[in-house]
């Protein structure tokens, strides 16, 4: 069983979709104001290159796992620790998912329900993910993405009216300040866009052509469109206002209402995007099982090797970030740093190192 | 100890049914010997064995329940006159289709079948003509299936006139027709169709495959054959479809798909399927594109409502009450104001009650039926509301709820979204809507790594087929589905015609 390229591509539009609107814009405009469009632009102008990068790495070894391309290019020892390091990120990813969408759930909605219920739900769903494998999801996903997208586009289209554009003057900053701290929060979601190299492997390149100017655009679309989410929330609440919302995107969900009838919808439309947060978590988990089995050499993935790894899980969430004090002081205090050597670092080391060697076999060849 | 083990296993392995043989002998140049041996040996104890000897010189043998009486006459006529005038020889140009048998394996299958065997002295080989009549039931309009502009006639417990049904809707020579026998007691008769050419080849070897793996000791219906044939054992949704219907089995032939027949039950199965093909009606095709698509959209929403309308009721009462419109939060708040149970109680009561009920109806004659219908709605429903028991709100819900779970054209699939339906009760009265929607996606998932004879279950959504949406929710003019559904054939390229739109054009033109 094989995925196609548009498969892949709606996996990863996915993963894109869904984090960045959650806690960022407060962040963000705290940081940059109404300047907030600067750092969205350039972060994704960054995970561009850093996905084109891994892309063309990806495209010369087809049909190779993420891990023994690692092998190939950096060699046994050095892609071993790199393997193992895409595997804690990959791990980190998925345990920030899940505890967003619970503690988004408890405040929001279910606040008598036991926050270790809830995860467990969360977590029983990963696993679940992982035994059915990377293929369902892609299969999956495409639907899911469509849903996704009108959803947000619904929300982008019924906040227009509200948009007041003055929030957005000046539209050139007076000074850098934050500007840099804003990019690395954006370039930390953006940044996601390595989980490519780890699923072009289950691309069809027998039966299909190569299509990387589809698969780019898909993805650069769901970057502008969420950039779209944050820009319309500072021309509806100000960038004053945003710094002080928690969940800003639920808020301006609350603006939509239909007729006189409906007058909350947050519900259904969160319920929406709860969905498309399951399904992404449920392609971190599987995908953090893939690296772990390809570095084990198995040549199945192992039951009890993912049972385990969300048991490890479980305890590191109630353990590191058991509430969404201790996630968002995590995300924005650590991962914001920790996330760009995995979306950085790494990525120009395995470009370096593949370019190197490709000018050399071409050397050696002529 | 090995060999104790080994011992036991052969022991097991014989206590099968399906593992019973008949002696295989050759059969005796004596007449008198062999009637001996076929009402000792093999068929003692069956008072419908008819053993004639007809001048001594030829025996006649037959079960007469399963015979044709004005056959049997004709046969034993003829015995008679060839017997006193021209002698055995007369016997090799008998004017009934028949064959020879020489063991009694074969002879005693033969009679259980309905055939008469015919020995004769001094020879070693018996005649063996087929002469079976087993009555069968007229052909009727299918109760589950009916339809507005479609033929009336569906299929009946003869496989025969089933395949008949089907011929008489393709007059081709692509239309291949395998028959084999399943069940080692009750060698009941299963057909295989399929148009040569159109059906993917590898589908059709994985199903010869898979039903020539069936080790059963008899077939009793084709949910047996089913169970056995489907991609996924545990799978509680149907995975093979199966119809009473011949028009649309050759709808399905048509287009590349495999059809089986099992004797002795009018539902023909029919694969590979995808959901979305359950929720399709005969008269989507014998209406106009607009109201078959409207029709669509309506059973694909009674499809959601069936599963998920008292969980939504649930959620929504228990946990996200700020979300419900202020002037029907207050309704519903009225309504349940003397009622002393959770949500979830009153749901699961007024549903266990309705699952009583639809059992109840199934079960009793017709005109009792209506009356516990009448008296389970109308008054239970009532007195309930008036007790206090439940709000008048849960009884319109699961009304609903029930009128929706009768929309689903599949029966099948519709008892697996009604068992599915608890499960969602249960998740929205623990956990709301994040409930539901982890019900949902799990659901989704599960469905999605489904497949019916390799074809994924939720194609062309999922994966998504843009090109296949053009028959699925909505059902698109016929000419601009001349492709055969992805993975069903062969070819990609193969179109079922020349997709030519809008044939009244020229005459437009001749107007002007």
């Amino acid at each position: 069983m094989r995925i196609t390229h548009g498969q892949m591509t709606a996996l990863v539009m996915l993963v894109l979709l869904v984090q960045i609107y959650a806690y960022a814009p407060a962040y963000m405009a705290e940081h940059t104001h109404q300047s907030l469009w600067i750092p969205l632009l350039l972060s994704i102008a960054l995970s561009a290159i850093v996905g084109w990068t891994m892309l063309i790495v990806s495209e010369h070894y087809p049909n190779e796992s993420f891990v023994s391309v690692l092998h190939k290019v950096i060699g046994k020892f050095l892609g071993n620790i790199v393997a193992g390091l895409y595997f804690i990120y990959f791990f980190i990813l998925f345990i920030i998912h899940s505890q967003m969408i619970v503690t988004t759930f408890k405040t929001l909605f279910l606040p008598r329900t036991p926050m270790s219920a809830i995860l467990l739900l969360v977590l029983i769903l990963a696993l679940y993910c992982s035994f059915l494998g990377i293929e369902v999801l892609a299969r999956a996903s495409n639907m899911v993405l469509i849903l996704l997208l009108a959803t947000i586009l619904l929300l982008i289209f019924s906040v227009i009216p509200e948009i007041d554009p003055s929030y957005y003057k000046p539209i050139f900053p007076q000074s850098s300040d934050g500007l840099l701290y804003s990019t690395l929060i954006s370039f930390s979601n953006y940044g996601q866009i390595v989980l490519l190299s780890t699923i072009f492997p289950f691309v069809n390149h027998q039966k299909e052509k190569r299509k990387r100017s589809k698969v780019f655009g898909g993805i650069l679309f769901s970057c502008f469109l969420t950039s779209m989410v944050l820009v319309v929330e500072i021309g509806v609440f100000s960038p004053f206002e945003l710094q002080r919302l928690q969940y800003p995107t639920v808020e301006l969900i609350t603006l939509i209402q239909i007729g006189e009838f409906m007058e909350r919808m947050e519900i259904f439309l969160v319920t929406i995007w709860a969905g498309a947060m399951l399904l992404v978590i449920g392609i971190f988990f599987t995908v953090s099982c893939l690296t772990m089995t390809h570095m084990l050499k198995k040549p199945k993935e192992s039951k009890a090797l993912n049972i385990l790894l969300i048991m490890i899980g479980f305890a590191s969430i109630l353990q590191f970030v058991p509430d969404t004090t201790n996630l968002i002081t995590f995300i924005y205090g650590q991962w914001v740093y920790l996330s760009l050597i995995f979306h950085a670092v790494l990525p120009v080391l395995i470009g370096l190192f593949f370019f190197i060697r490709i000018k050399v076999m071409k050397h050696g060849k002529s | 100890m090995m060999w104790k083990k080994r011992n036991r296993k052969k022991d097991a392995i014989s206590n099968f049914v399906s593992k019973f043989t008949t002696q295989d002998t050759p059969i005796s140049t004596k007449t008198k010997k062999n009637f001996e041996i076929l009402s000792t040996a093999y068929l003692a104890n069956n008072d419908d064995l008819i053993l004639l000897s007809i001048n001594q010189q030829f025996g006649a043998a037959y079960i007469e329940t399963i015979v044709n009486d004005k056959k049997i006459k004709q046969i034993l006529d003829y015995l008679r006159k060839t017997s006193s005038n021209q002698g055995q020889d007369q016997l090799e140009h008998l004017p009934f289709h028949h064959s020879k048998e020489t063991r009694f394996e074969n002879i005693v299958q033969a009679l259980t079948r309905g055939s008469c065997v015919l020995f004769i002295n001094h020879q070693k080989e018996a005649i063996v003509i087929d002469i079976q009549d087993i009555k069968e039931r007229a052909l009727e309009e299918p109760a589950a299936e009916a339809t507005i502009k479609g033929p009336r006639e569906g299929f009946n417990e003869n496989f025969k006139t089933n395949i008949s049904l089907i011929r008489k809707r393709i007059f081709n020579h692509h239309l291949k027709v395998e028959k084999r026998k399943i069940g080692t007691v009750s060698q009941t008769d299963v057909v295989m169709l399929y148009l040569d050419g159109v059906a993917s080849e590898e589908i059709v070897s994985e199903v010869k495959k898979r039903l020539s793996r069936i080790e059963v000791d008899a077939v009793q219906s084709s949910n047996q054959i089913q169970s056995f044939i489907k991609d996924h054992s545990y799978a509680i949704v149907p995975l093979v479809g199966s119809s009473e219907r011949p028009d649309k089995i050759a709808a399905n032939i048509m287009e590349g798909k495999i059809a089986i027949i099992v004797d002795g039950t009018p539902f023909v199965l029919y694969g590979p399927i995808s959901m979305f093909s359950l929720l399709q009606a005969p008269d989507d095709y014998y209406d106009s594109m607009y109201i078959a698509t409207l029709l669509r959209m309506v059973r694909f929403g009674a499809l959601f409502a069936s599963l998920l309308l008292p969980s939504l009721y649930i959620a929504l009462t228990t946990f996200h009450q700020e979300m419900i419109p202020t002037a029907l939060a207050l309704s519903i708040a009225a309504g349940r104001e003397a009622v002393p149970f959770p949500a979830l109680i009153e749901t699961l009561f007024i549903e266990i009650i309705f699952e009583f009920l639809r059992e109840a109806g199934l079960r009793l004659p017709k005109a009792i039926g209506n009356t516990i219908s009448i008296v389970g709605a109308l008054v239970i429903g009532d007195a309930a509301v008036r007790a206090g028991f439940v709000s008048p709100f849960v009884i319109i819900i699961v009304s609903i709820t029930a009128i929706s779970s009768f929309i689903i054209p599949n029966y099948s699939l519709g008892v697996s979204f009604r068992i599915l339906r608890f499960a969602f009760i249960f998740l929205a009265a623990t956990f709301g809507f994040f409930g539901m929607v982890w019900g949902l996606l799990v659901l989704y998932l599960y469905l999605t790594s489904l497949r019916s004879f390799g074809y994924p279950y939720l194609a062309p959504h999922a994966p998504l087929f843009p090109k296949g949406l053009k028959d699925t929710i909505f059902r698109f003019p016929l000419f601009q589905q001349a492709r055969y559904p992805k993975f069903t054939v062969d070819q990609p390229s193969l179109k079922r015609f020349p997709a030519k739109p809008n044939p009244g054009k020229k005459n437009r033109e001749k107007d002007d």
